[in-house]
């Protein structure tokens, strides 16, 4: 338990330390960012599912923006992956009941669940991906002020903004109660089940403490629920904004018109 | 709830309802102007107690799916938690955006369906659950007994109007041939189970909160009630008739994940029905007589074969890049 | 100018929970002053602050700022002009870096870019922090965190600065870093501490908080010569005059 949320205040810090660093990408304005982004993923999760090779193809978008943001490609592979336990219980029945044969490799018989399986793993590592390089790239406070900035209602940017504040200290507190924890269980793997009640709202009550205080701190220095531009004096939209959303947007609308891959194929066949 | 099984239309009207309650919710929180300090502060104060409250329930589903061993099955909603804390509107734009979020990061159901499960989940639980069955069987000196039953009672109630909905949803929908009879009959059980569960997991922080900051609870004032009253006395007679019916069938699901794909499979007996056509994107004939069909499967070897060649091609100067930057 | 710029008027304050943190307090700070107030932990001192700030609403009684009574309608006015500085900097340190967390206050306030950067230089240049401007908070040591959490203040241009334990949690060098800074300070102050050195070095005139109300306001020098209220009131005097 401990290393799980060790390891995702971990993940949370190298994206934040990422998103302070220096890169074509980074320079970008976050609603050019984001935009381009949310067409993405409109695409991209509008294939339908049978077409795997298809949705493939979009793994350029993520590949591309993670390299001009100065991501390795590697280790963002790897965060992406955390989000298959949960996208594999989603597909899991396409595999388990559609049994209908598809094709076949050699030996193995892939079914026409298994390709949809694997089509739906395959939209959740990409679309991760596309986020985990748009928060790297961009900042989570950044991003909800270019969502406020592009119209989305205050209630939800600065909802999210807190979550994500406060998911931190809620691990942060968690970290702390479980050490404090294991201190004191000689050697008890987990603690009994009636004290899991008292220990969550412990936690909960803890981690509210917490972010009150930071939310007092918010409004002492004048918080209005706007969340405000503190980039004093950075650029605003530019061309290379233009021609970055643009661009991406054009080639991603064509691609999911013009199933790209299907017709190459039968080109040459 | 997920894309494959509503329509376009169904999605519309769900996301419509949806939207307008969320924009009640937005206007009911703004900060009142009123001569008493309580009002400002509360509306104050009720900021981060979302954010936390959401941060919580967003780690909580997380945990739930990511730990199938332990019986727990299916969505926790955490819609009764949120509404015991915050108060209904307030907690259904907390669990939305909790909502939203998870569409965001997991792709999961989709867009399309967003607006559904914003309904099914937030809004029959906040907005019908709470007030209904919760709060009429909370007072401010209940003994925990109290609590855990009126927890257990409204979780199941939300849970089951929940599955009531999406049933509803996907006959209304008639891209399925499911008869609705069977798929009632497999919902209601599983969503009953959950609902158990999800009660006494609420039950027990709401006893622990309200030893430690009873402050922290909504209180049970007597609220104004939504316009929609005749409507919403109707769901409730079907709440309890939902319940009646789950009761009788009850038998536990202990490691399916997620109510709605298990029982799908078992009352079609086979699959998912054919991927449903993605309606919004219907253009040219040709290229959707491509997408409608089972595409040829030998081009899809082909395809993938080709896609991964021009992947691992652009991998390639991806390093490339890389290195002359560093280089640089 | 002879009126008080802080003052409470029978200020009662009771959590939502019930319990009663502060009772009839009355008290009246003058511009410029240097006031520091202590007590045994649980008296009330935060929640003084908080009230000073801004931050709570009396349930009893008038606070005012520069002649402003406290009301809803006038929290942003003197949230603006009362600085808090909370007795935990990671509270008040949340943005990804200093630079942005020392403007937002500046961006709060609907200020130009070029005004928020001319203040979050001067800030941070009064504290001298200005190499730490890049910086990610969570990475500075505890007293540049407090250093940098007192220029998140100064960015506002307060009159009054209200500090919460500034000296807790520092080691001695950077314990004697903030001193010297808070003492070039000439704005109007109000600190709670337990540092009854620090009380003694930099503020000329003390309050004595016991079970939410005050038990002494007077010059420090002499209050810390009366033992028997220091005992009463679970306080020890600096070690230098004992």
């Amino acid at each position: 338990m401990k290393n799980s949320l060790q390891n995702a205040l971990c993940a949370l810090d190298a994206l934040e330390r990422n998103a302070r660093t220096e890169s074509p990408m980074h320079r970008l304005d976050a609603r050019a960012k984001l935009l381009a982004t949310t067409v993405y993923l409109v695409t991209m999760l509008s294939v339908p599912l049978p077409q795997l090779s298809e949705i493939l193809l979009y793994a350029l978008f993520p590949m591309a923006t993670a390299t001009l943001g100065g991501m390795r490609l590697g280790p963002l592979l790897r965060r992406s992956l955390a989000v298959l336990p949960f996208v594999a219980l989603i597909g899991i029945f396409n595999l388990l009941y559609d049994r209908t044969p598809a094709l076949r490799i050699g030996p193995l018989t892939v079914t026409e669940g298994g390709i949809e399986f694997a089509a739906i793993l395959l939209r959740g590592i990409l679309s991760m991906a596309a986020l985990l390089v748009l928060i790297g790239t961009t900042g989570f406070y950044a991003l909800c002020r270019a969502m406020q900035q592009s119209g989305i209602p205050r209630f939800l940017t600065v909802q999210l903004l807190f979550v994500y504040r406060y998911l931190r200290v809620l691990l942060e507190e968690a970290l702390a109660m479980s050490r404090a924890c294991d201190a004191r269980s000689f050697g008890r793997k987990h603690p009994a089940l009636r004290v899991w009640g008292t220990l969550v709202g412990q936690l909960l009550l803890r981690t509210f403490d917490r972010a009150e205080q930071i939310h007092r701190a918010m409004l002492a220095r004048g918080f209005t629920g706007r969340i405000p531009d503190c980039t004093a004096g950075k650029p605003r939209w530019r061309r290379a904004d233009t021609a970055f959303l643009t661009g991406w947007s054009l080639a991603l609308i064509a691609a999911r018109w013009s199933y790209p891959v299907e017709t190459l194929t039968r080109l040459f066949r | 709830m997920s894309d494959a099984l509503v329509s376009p239309t169904v999605a519309a009207v769900a996301g419509a309802a949806s939207l307008v309650l969320l924009g009640t919710a937005v206007r009911k929180l703004r900060p009142v102007r009123s001569r008493l300090h309580t009002d400002v502060l509360h509306s104050e104060r009720i900021v981060p107690l979302m954010g936390v409250m959401g941060a919580f329930v967003f780690a909580a589903q997380m945990i739930n799916f990511a730990v199938p061993g332990t019986g727990s099955s299916g969505h926790i909603v955490g819609g009764i938690l949120l509404s015991a804390i915050l108060g209904p509107w307030a907690a259904l734009l907390a669990l939305s955006s909790v909502l939203i979020l998870q569409c965001l990061l997991f792709a999961d159901g989709g867009f399309l369906a967003l607006g559904c499960n914003i309904f099914n989940m937030a809004v029959l639980s906040c907005l019908v659950a709470y007030p209904l069955v919760f709060k009429p069987l909370m007072r401010p000196d209940a003994t925990p007994g109290r609590i855990f039953a009126a927890s257990v009672l409204a979780s199941v109630a939300g849970l089951e109007l929940g599955a009531l909905a999406v049933t509803l949803e996907t006959e209304a929908s008639a891209i399925t041939a499911l008869p609705i009879g069977k798929f009632l009959l497999f919902m209601l059980p599983i969503h009953l189970a959950i609902g158990i569960g999800e009660g006494l997991a609420t039950g027990a922080l709401l006893c622990a909160v309200r030893r430690y900051r009873p402050e922290l609870l909504a209180g049970t004032e007597p609220q104004e009630q939504p316009a929609k009253r005749r409507f919403v006395r109707t769901l409730a007679a079907i709440a309890v008739a939902a319940l009646l019916v789950g009761g009788s069938f009850s038998w536990l699901a202990s490691s399916q994940p997620d109510g709605l794909e298990w029982s799908l499979s078992r009352t079609a007996g086979t699959a998912e029905m054919a991927p449903a056509p993605d309606g919004l994107h219907r253009t040219a004939a040709a290229i959707q007589e491509t997408t409608a069909a089972l595409p040829d499967y030998g081009t899809t070897t082909a395809g993938l074969v080709g896609c991964g060649v021009l992947l691992l091609a652009a991998w390639g100067g991806t390093q490339l890049l890389r290195t002359r930057r560093k280089r640089a | 100018m002879s009126h008080h710029y802080l003052q409470f008027d029978r200020v009662s304050y009771r959590y939502p929970g019930g319990r009663e943190a502060l009772r009839d307090v009355s008290l009246r700070i003058t511009h410029g002053e240097k006031v520091a107030l202590v007590g045994a932990n649980g008296t009330g001192k935060s929640t003084l602050l908080l009230l000073a700030a801004g931050l709570l609403l009396p349930t009893d009684g008038e606070v005012s700022v520069g002649g402003i009574g406290l009301t809803p309608r006038t929290l942003p006015i003197v949230r603006q002009t009362v600085g808090l500085v909370f007795q935990n900097p990671d509270h008040q340190l949340f943005m990804p870096t200093v630079e942005e967390d020392v403007a937002f206050g500046p961006a709060n306030m609907g200020l130009t870019p070029e005004e928020i950067e001319a203040r979050v230089t001067a800030a941070l240049e009064s504290v001298g922090a200005l190499h730490l401007r890049k910086e990610s908070p969570c990475r500075l040591s505890g007293g540049q965190k407090r250093s940098a959490a007192i220029a998140t203040v100064l960015a506002m241009e307060p009159s009054v600065l209200v500090l919460d334990e500034p000296t807790s949690d520092l080691d001695p060098r950077a314990r004697r870093q903030t001193l010297e800074l808070l003492k070039r300070f000439s704005h109007t102050m109000l600190v709670a501490t337990h540092d009854m050195e620090m009380a003694r070095e930099l503020c000329p005139r003390m309050i004595v908080l016991r079970d939410g109300e005050i038990a002494a306001d007077g010059a420090t020098e002499t209050l810390f010569r009366d033992t028997d209220l220091l005992d009463a009131c679970g306080l020890e005097p600096p070690c230098r005059m004992r």
